[in-house]
């Protein structure tokens, strides 16, 4: 039964009437960019505004819940964000980026807040109709430490102009460890990009909802 | 006969005064094909840009094909140069540019009929 209703649910989303692909940490130049997820790892949202293609800045807040939900961390960082290298070939691009932030960081287990890091980078690969992706951000204070490691793969349903609405649909395979050390997640998800709007919405391995959405303005 | 005369002759000034103002309004696109053009966020950031020129008269961007075109205001122009710098600033690799006396909507027809990349 609960198999059945996962299919259900899954075929409910491939039947929608509806990425460019790739979750940037830059959009492009005078861009201000929100982006939200959700998923069983926790919840974030995050600002960032770019003035020029290759740098962003902006604010993250970023919640991680332990498997037996018993902890819990936060973390409220300002976060920069660089384009290392990006490569423009005929059909495709592909772009490199790292990201740094600090900020404060809290814990139900210890009492205050702390300092916290941040470090990560994405590697990304896009043409019209496929796009690849890998990333790894940490987060690090005196008292927890987390790695998140993300890798997709997507492939576009149909040939798409930016300005009318994209569908991916988009593999997802997703890592933590640290101190809320979690076994590896599969997720597939479908998503609509259209202009300057972004939702993409997804079932797990586990039997669980992922989401995520984002604009720029 | 000076009638006739000065009638043909006010009618040359009037064609030859007109003629060049005529073309110099005639409507003209500037076409350029872009590497790295493959997502909605590239379009934007073009789209974008390209807008904020104040010769612009409108934008199309074509993904499939990686070209964007940009419709001048009457009589206006932007250089070769200036468009080159705004597609690096934005990320872009520009690696042709022509110029067309053609509405921006006929170019896109254009585009549209040509194979995609």
């Amino acid at each position: 039964m609960k198999r059945l209703a996962r299919a259900a649910v899954a075929a409910a989303l491939l039947a929608l009437p509806v990425a460019a692909a790739v979750a940037r940490p830059i959009a492009y130049a005078d861009a201000t960019t929100v982006m939200g997820d959700r998923s069983r790892d926790g919840r974030e949202l995050s600002v960032f505004h770019a003035p020029r293609h290759w740098w962003s800045a902006g604010v993250v807040h970023l919640v991680l819940d332990a498997a037996d939900s018993r902890a819990q961390h936060q973390l409220d960082l300002v976060r920069a964000n660089y384009l290392v290298r990006r490569w423009n070939l005929p059909k495709a691009q592909a772009n490199a980026y790292v990201w740094g932030g600090v900020g404060r960081g809290r814990g139900r287990e210890f009492d205050g807040g702390e300092l916290a890091w941040n470090a990560g980078f994405q590697l990304d690969y896009e043409t019209l109709w496929f796009y690849s992706m890998v990333k790894s951000d940490w987060h690090r204070t005196s008292s927890f430490q987390h790695r998140m490691d993300t890798a997709q793969l997507g492939v576009a349903l149909y040939e798409h102009a930016w300005d009318r609405l994209a569908t991916w649909v988009v593999l997802q395979g997703r890592h933590m460890s640290g101190d809320f050390t979690r076994d590896a997640e599969a997720a597939l998800l479908l998503r609509f990009f259209r202009k300057t709007h972004w939702i993409e919405a997804g079932i797990t391995d586990k039997g669980g909802f992922t989401t995520m959405f984002m604009v720029n303005f | 006969m000076v009638r006739n005369a000065f009638l043909a002759a006010l009618i040359a000034f009037v064609a030859t005064a007109a003629l060049p103002t005529l073309a110099a309004d005639a409507t003209r696109t500037i076409r350029m094909e872009v590497a790295g053009l493959v997502c909605g966020f590239c379009a934007q950031g073009i789209d974008k840009q390209m807008r904020s020129f104040d010769a612009t008269h409108d934008v199309w961007v074509d993904l499939a094909r990686g070209v964007v075109a940009v419709e001048l205001d009457p009589g206006e122009d932007i250089t070769d140069e200036v468009l080159d710098k705004a597609l690096t600033d934005a990320g872009y690799t520009l690696t042709a540019i022509r110029r067309v006396d053609q509405p921006l909507a006929e170019v896109r027809r254009e585009v549209e009929n040509e194979p995609r990349r």
